[in-house]
């Protein structure tokens, strides 16, 4: 973990095909909303109406789906004002140990599978000039991320530490890593690994977190290897 | 009776889309199967033989564009139908291959159904 630099904000390039892949990405809960439907009117032509089990999976899967488009459009209406440089901090003195503690605690109630985040601190207390609205969601994205892909893996950790006049809060899951070739795009707009065809995502939040981090003049670092796990840290100052 | 292979990495649009080409009566028997990426599909083929390929466009390990370059190196398949489904307008350019057809993401059933009537002649 290298603290000891952290740049100016980043203007990021915008990428030219961002409109025509956010359309292929809100299409696709689109086609699979349209898949139920479809096949819900032939079975009902045919004469054979499904059961009720099989209709409350269908209604599953299509409030599912739209979750999933919410979710889209609320992360591409957030790269929009990234981009458009619309995204102000408004920094406020808090207790960055009580801000992780709170999105760790959102983090465990979801996960079907009860793993709690280990989380590690020296102090209990460590205050920092930050908007706690960006650095609340640039932590939910790197925990839900740690979660997502490392079920049937030991819980993740989460370290924070402060020195000087920079904090930084480091989180490692034990899960299916990045592949090393692909690992200079992960802070791409919807990119997605190859290893994660079977887990959902938009390929956006990683963007989201470093741009919120970067409007912090911080930084976001990670270590990766495929099958063994990631950690990701970012480092942000204190004022 | 006719075969076809559908490979869709979205599960839930990959068995939907089985079920409604094996509903369809006009189809006749067919018998279809399913991949959930080109890859996987590359290795089933010299088995399954398909007749018909449903193939998503933007898929992981494999793209569209690469899947059918592999396909058609292979004798049996240097004129297997392939019907690719995408949601970005713009793929269609990509391929020059008169045996590929474009449906673009969401489909109708009845465009699906149109699309393989089409290649297999019913």
């Amino acid at each position: 973990m290298d603290c000891d630099t952290v740049p100016e904000p980043v203007q990021h390039d915008i990428q030219s095909n961002f409109v025509s892949i956010a359309s292929h990405e809100l299409r696709t809960p689109l086609a699979v909303m349209q898949s139920i439907a479809e096949l819900l009117e032939i079975q009902v032509k045919q004469g054979h109406t499904p059961e009720a089990t099989v209709l409350i999976e269908n209604v599953t899967q299509l409030k599912s789906e739209i979750n999933r488009m919410n979710n889209l459009i609320d992360e591409i209406l957030t790269i929009s004002k990234i981009e458009n440089a619309n995204i102000k901090p408004v920094k406020e003195k808090v207790n960055i140990v009580a801000i992780i503690q709170q999105v760790i605690d959102r983090n465990n109630v979801l996960q079907a599978d009860h793993r709690k985040i280990v989380f590690i601190h020296g102090e209990d207390e460590i205050p920092a000039l930050v908007d706690k609205q960006l650095l609340a969601h640039i932590l939910d994205n790197l925990i839900s991320n740690a979660f997502k892909y490392s079920i049937g893996k030991p819980a993740p950790e989460l370290t924070c530490s402060v020195s000087s006049n920079l904090f930084s809060v480091t989180i490692k899951d034990f899960g299916i890593g990045i592949p090393r070739h692909q690992q200079k795009n992960i802070f791409q707009t919807f990119f997605r690994a190859e290893n994660t065809a079977s887990i959902k995502g938009s390929g956006l939040g990683l963007f989201i977190a470093k741009s919120f981090t970067e409007l912090h003049n911080g930084t976001v670092s990670f270590n990766s290897a495929e099958n063994k796990g990631s950690v990701f840290t970012i480092c942000l100052p204190t004022e | 009776m006719k075969k076809i292979l559908v490979i869709e990495d979205e599960t839930i649009l990959r068995k939907n889309t089985v079920r409604m080409i094996e509903l369809t009566e006009e189809l006749g028997e067919v018998l279809v199967e399913e991949s959930s990426d080109a890859r996987e599909a590359l290795h089933k083929i010299r088995s399954f033989q398909p007749d018909l390929i449903i193939s998503d466009f933007m898929m992981p390990f494999i793209n569209g564009n690469s899947f059918l370059s592999q396909l058609r190196k292979i004798e049996l398949f240097k004129s297997t139908p392939v019907i690719f489904l995408s949601a970005k307008p713009d793929v269609a350019k990509l391929i020059h291959d008169s045996n590929t057809s474009f449906l673009m993401k969401p489909f109708l059933y009845k465009e699906l159904i149109s699309n393989i009537n089409n290649y297999l002649g019913y």
